[in-house]
């Protein structure tokens, strides 16, 4: 068992906000999640696991348990209470970095949508391994779940977001080859 | 269901690995920096006493940019001084007095905006003293035909003299045309702050959703739409 060294969270903050937008699929509510989660975690001294992988490892994979958790608390609370949030996000014209980016901003918005719209067991095995970077072993620890499960969920997921991210495309140049 | 032996074609595996991967890699977004600010508040302030001093340290930039970030909304709100919250709930109060067209908020050179094309004619006003701050509201009443004008339907916005005030709940921040504005609901109510000409400025209404609130207050920048 290591103790979670605080002064190493802030590292991971861009990757769990990923995982978060790609769960939630709203850039602010991320925001809030990862808040959510890293004030949790936070609020007294942790102590990891010493897993085989890397000590970055070992912190990844608590906080995607961590992440996990809260999404899934987070999302129960909201279920019994009127929020703002849902409302916001209609009301959300364009991603705030899209004055800098803009191309990449809204393919973001695109790709997050799209996993955000998988069924949640698909949708946390793809957030856990592709983006948070967790081995497959340590996403069906983290998750739950066999390994095997997690590379069938794994790739389900996977096939649903590239059809639904390139599909649209091949159509797009099927019809401008017909024209 | 989960199969284990729903092996995948490897070809076909291989190439959507491959294909989400390049994907995510194309929109590795940063999270917010006020994102990582908060973070860095949350490390510092839960690092054991002995250590604080050393944390505060070598969070040394970021921690004091943060400082920096949050003091146009924490450090102004002098002991005493209200907050956007507490403003929202007198900005629900009903109006005590006409509302002459052009009024300008007392203590600030902020006039109240003529809604009555957006369908928000003005209803009446009202001027309360809180905190040492003077709290100038003008009432709008919503007159829509797609829905039955009332005395429910109705919204008020509320200017506070002095600087800043703190928001005094945990609510969402989304800036918009630079300004930021923070979007909370409390007691029945949706309710949107934000800093104009450097006093609070607060819409709260308890029958209007907050997209339409945070239209009108971008309306105050020139910003159209939502």
């Amino acid at each position: 068992m290591v103790r979670l060294d605080p002064q190493s969270l802030p590292a991971h903050v861009d990757r769990l906000y990923r995982a978060a937008w790609a769960l939630c699929g709203s850039p602010h509510d991320a925001e809030d999640l990862v808040q959510e989660t890293f004030a949790r975690v936070l609020s007294r001294p942790r102590m990891l696991r010493d897993g085989s992988g890397s000590s970055e490892a070992v912190e990844l994979a608590y906080l995607m348990r961590a992440l996990r958790n809260t999404f899934l608390n987070t999302r129960r609370t909201a279920s019994r209470r009127p929020r703002v949030t849902s409302t916001l996000d209609e009301i959300e014209a364009a991603d705030p970095r899209a004055g800098d980016q803009p191309e990449r901003a809204i393919e973001a918005g695109e790709l997050y949508a799209a996993i955000a719209g998988l069924p949640e067991d698909f949708r946390l095995a793809l957030v856990a391994v592709d983006i948070v970077g967790l081995s497959y072993a340590q996403a069906g620890s983290v998750l739950g779940i066999p390994e095997a499960t997690v590379t069938s969920r794994l790739h389900r997921a996977r096939r649903r977001v590239v059809a639904r991210i390139d599909e649209p495309a091949r159509e797009d140049a099927r019809e401008g080859l017909s024209r | 269901m989960d199969h284990v032996h729903d092996q995948p074609d490897p070809d076909s595996a291989a190439a959507d690995q491959q294909r989400i991967a390049s994907l995510l890699r194309a929109v590795e977004v940063p999270a917010p920096r006020g994102l990582h600010e908060q973070v860095a508040l949350l490390v510092a302030a839960s690092a054991p006493r002995r250590r604080r001093r050393r944390a505060a340290f070598t969070l040394g930039v970021a921690v004091a940019a943060a400082a920096v970030a949050l003091a146009a909304i924490v450090l102004s709100a002098t002991p005493g001084a209200p907050t956007a919250l507490r403003i929202s709930q007198v900005a629900l109060e009903r109006a005590s007095r006409p509302a002459p067209r052009g009024l300008v908020a007392a203590g600030t050179n902020i006039a109240f905006p003529p809604w009555a094309s957006r369908g928000w004619p003005a209803a009446g006003s009202r001027s309360d003293h809180i905190g040492g701050r003077t709290v100038t509201t003008e009432v709008y009443t919503a007159y829509d035909n797609h829905r039955a004008p009332g005395p429910d339907v109705t919204l008020g916005y509320a200017i506070v003299s002095g600087g800043p005030l703190a928001y005094g709940a945990a609510g969402r921040l989304t800036t918009r045309a630079g300004v930021r504005y923070w979007l909370a609901r409390a007691s029945g109510a949706n309710i949107v702050a934000w800093v104009q000409a450097g006093h609070t400025c607060v819409i709260a209404s308890r029958s209007t959703p907050a997209s339409e609130l945070l239209t009108l207050a971008l309306a105050e920048h020139g910003v159209s739409r939502a």
